[in-house]
């Protein structure tokens, strides 16, 4: 059993529960819509109408946030052995290459790249304050690259390992995505009204 | 709806940036369009160089900077020839610096142009336009951020992506190069956000502004005397775009510049007669006013910056894109302008000519906000209504109309009942429209048309100097404005710089019989009989003389010379008197005179 099925579990069920906050909020808002108006309209109507623009700087540096989370996930949980089954030392070919990290983190790149670039799609249903998109701007992006350089670091060490080095490898990457999620966060206190 | 908020002057500006404060993350470079609160664009309008300069947020419109502002007089060189013709046949100076609370002046430098032979010249300088002022604002400032914006054409530049305000700074190698990145990153973030994003899509980007929105202040500067010419000009083309005004009627006494409350009173008053007497489809489709006194009094009177955030945070349920499930034609501009208009027979007034016409209404706003849902609709219309949250003093139970419109989850039906409850207009006379807001809390924004008139004597409400009422407020002003008008005609009509023409004019359209004075006085007691509306006839600078005034003969080449010219006359007569005097045959001719001859 691997060493990081539990904190990828952790982030697996952060991801979770952001989704039913998701749910939730959309339900209570299709809710209270309801109550209050006469017309007939479907959930799906209901999103149509919730949309607002955030802004394109935001919106860039949201894809490419998430795209960095696809990329420090895989480094952190995917590059050295005992984390996973599957690691990126196995494929020797490539890690033994000058640009391996660069091919591997290219590869995350392009497969998540659906998800990264709709992920931030969802954002759109949210009021996200201008200090709350300071906040995740300012601080998601940063907060990635430190947990990707940690990860590098422990794939030069391999093999080598430094509990204490992924153990802050994995709080910054759990703190950038709890800085990409806020808006759902901060919709609970609507949901809870 | 979706206005372009065009700022007016010093006061229009400062208001402004509040509605054009970014909504997007603040960087050094702006990767699309910059986002504002309910996808709002807008310009400001000033008439002084030197504030422009004064302030870093505003770049120049001229040089492709947004948010971008525009001086009025901008498109007139120093040395314009159709300047110097107005300047010497009027006395009027077209790229003036700003217009120092004097009203008249700023009405008549546009009014010069309803004269025929004024327009005659300004065509043959500029390219055939004969109204180069408000022409250039409209043309170059406001119309390319509208849905009337041409699609080719001179100007069509000026509706591309607006650049960064990033760019109003001097960095401007540095900002090349990170442009650059930007745009390409931009252009990432446009492909995968072209169905929504504003700032991204090019889509959205084509979506422009469906309406207009002044802002002002009513103290007889340069943001009171634009809002008529720019409409009036408009108008000519486009009867049924939708203009809207929200002008602040500056506060009691003298303010902060010192300038006398009489002057700024005038100024006031001429604005508002002029913006409401002007019929449907010829000027404002409403005037939403806003009283300085009151916000001074909740803010603090030199708070400013807290004034102003009031007044925004008031018209955010106008601008909120979140419209409720459902409901139709909540944020369409031109149905709220129609509704505006919805009017009783007795609303109806004849024009001199005996022709039955519409004058624009007045809406007073009440706003109140709340951070979470207490006591349902009833509580928070009861507070939107109550005297602290009237932005300007009136008596709710007198309007004809309410226009409601929310930010939260509330139902439209007990709006209408809250609403007849607190002022007895009925559920029909009363238009709900919902906004789903933030989220964190629920606000209101009623909009009471004409809430005046009805009873007599209502000009004395008053309580600790107070005004309670809508018709005491303008009254004290028009009154102020008369008082100013009796006691100042030195500095009105002898200002410096005025030609005798001009002079004559001014004098007619303040004291000739049908003038300014008179009218007021017709106002005040309209006022105190308790009948609507205030003003009624539209008054003219240039306008022909009325019956029993003081004719002005208006021929530009019949002007007596000024002293200036006498000299030049002069010179010329000694000099060619001179050279007659040296001519062989005149020398001769003079010899036999002396000598006796013929």
């Amino acid at each position: 059993m691997s060493m990081g099925i539990f904190p990828l579990g952790v982030i697996l069920a952060i991801v979770a529960v952001v989704l039913v906050f998701h749910n939730l909020y959309i339900n209570k808002i299709y809710g209270k819509v309801k109550e209050t108006s006469d017309s007939g309209f479907k959930k799906e109507e209901l999103l149509t109408y919730l949309e607002l623009p955030q802004g394109s700087n935001f919106n860039t540096f949201m894809i490419a946030s998430w795209m960095l989370f696809f990329v420090a996930l895989a480094f952190l949980f995917f590059q050295t052995p005992g984390t996973s089954p599957w690691y990126y030392f196995q494929v020797i070919q490539i890690a033994s290459s000058e640009f391996g990290l660069i091919a591997f983190g290219l590869a995350v790149m392009i497969i998540t790249a659906l998800a990264a670039f709709n992920i931030p799609k969802v954002y759109r249903y949210y009021v996200v304050s201008r200090s709350i998109k300071a906040l995740m701007v300012n601080f998601s992006l940063p907060l990635l690259m430190i947990s990707i350089a940690i990860s590098i670091y422990l794939g030069t060490i391999y093999p080598q390992a430094d509990d204490l080095f992924w153990s802050l490898g994995y709080v910054t990457l759990v703190a950038s995505l709890i800085l990409l999620i806020m808006p759902i966060v901060c919709s609970l206190k609507e949901v809870a009204r | 709806m979706k206005p372009m908020v065009v700022g007016i002057g010093g006061a229009g500006g400062n208001i402004l940036k509040k509605f054009l404060e970014t909504q997007d993350v603040q960087l050094p470079i702006c990767l699309g369009e910059h986002l504002a609160f309910g996808n709002a664009k807008g310009i400001w309008l000033d008439s002084a160089t030197q504030d422009t300069q004064d302030q870093k947020y505003f770049g120049s419109l001229e040089e492709r900077k947004y948010p971008g502002y525009l001086i009025c007089h901008g498109m007139i060189s120093a040395d314009s020839p159709f300047k110097k013709w107005i300047k010497d046949t009027y006395g009027l100076d077209l790229k003036a610096q700003g217009y120092d609370r004097r009203a008249e002046y700023l009405k008549a430098i546009f009014e010069v142009f309803d004269i025929e032979k004024v327009r005659e010249m300004a065509r043959k300088e500029f390219n055939k336009e004969d109204n180069p002022l408000p022409g250039y604002m409209w043309k170059n400032g406001i119309r390319p951020f509208t849905v009337l914006r041409p699609k080719t054409g001179a100007n069509s530049h000026m509706g591309n992506a607006p650049a960064s305000v990033a760019e109003t700074t001097d960095n401007k190698s540095k900002f090349a190069a990170l442009q650059k990145i930007g745009s390409l990153l931009g252009s990432i973030g446009a492909l995968t956000n072209k169905d929504k994003d504003a700032s991204c899509s090019p889509e959205m980007q084509s979506k422009l502004c469906d309406s207009i929105l002044f802002l002002a202040s009513l103290g007889g500067g340069t943001g009171t005397g634009f809002i008529n010419p720019i409409t009036s000009y408009v108008r000519r083309e486009e009867k049924a775009f939708p203009f809207f005004a929200l002008g602040i009627l500056t506060e009691k006494g003298d303010d902060a510049r010192m300038a006398k409350a009489g002057q700024r009173n005038l100024g006031a008053a001429i604005a508002m007669y002029d913006l409401l007497t002007k019929p449907a489809g010829e000027g404002l489709d409403a005037l939403i006013v806003i009283d300085n006194e009151v916000l001074g009094r909740k803010y603090g009177k030199a708070n400013f910056e807290a004034n102003d955030n009031a007044i925004y945070a008031s018209m955010k349920p106008m601008f909120d894109l979140r419209d409720y499930p459902g409901a139709k034609l909540q944020d369409d501009a031109p149905a709220i302008k129609r509704v505006f208009w919805d009017a009783d027979e007795d609303d109806r007034v004849e024009d001199e000519d005996g022709k039955v016409i519409l004058l624009p209404p007045i809406l007073v706003p009440c706003y109140y906000s709340h951070a979470e849902s207490n006591g349902g609709e009833s509580a928070m219309v009861e507070h939107a209504l109550s005297e602290e949250c009237r932005l300007f003093p009136c008596t709710p139970s007198k309007a004809d109309r309410a226009y409601v419109f929310t930010r939260g989850y509330v139902n439209a039906e007990k709006i209408k009942s809250a609403i007849k409850e607190f002022t007895g207009i009925t559920e029909e006379q009363t238009k709900v429209y919902r906004k789903l807001g933030n989220g964190f809390g629920e606000d209101i924004l009623i909009l009471l048309r004409n809430p005046y008139g009805g009873k007599a004597g209502e000009q004395n409400q008053k309580k600790d100097g107070k005004d309670l009422t809508f018709e005491s407020r303008v009254y004290d002003l028009i009154e102020s404005a008369i008082n100013y008008i009796d006691t100042n005609e030195t500095n009105i009509i002898n200002y410096l710089g005025y030609s005798d023409l001009t002079k004559k004019y001014l004098k007619n359209y303040f004291y000739g019989s049908g003038g300014l004075r008179e009218e007021l006085k017709q106002s005040l007691q309209r006022i105190a009989d308790g009948k609507k509306p205030i003003f009624i006839k539209p008054l003219k600078i240039f306008s022909e003389p009325r019956s029993g005034s003081e004719a002005v003969v208006h021929d530009p080449t019949k002007q007596e010379p000024k002293p200036v010219e006498k000299k030049e006359i002069e010179e010329m007569v000694e000099k060619e008197l001179q050279e007659m005097l040296t001519r062989p045959e005149f020398i001769q001719r003079i010899k036999k005179i002396a000598e006796g001859g013929n």
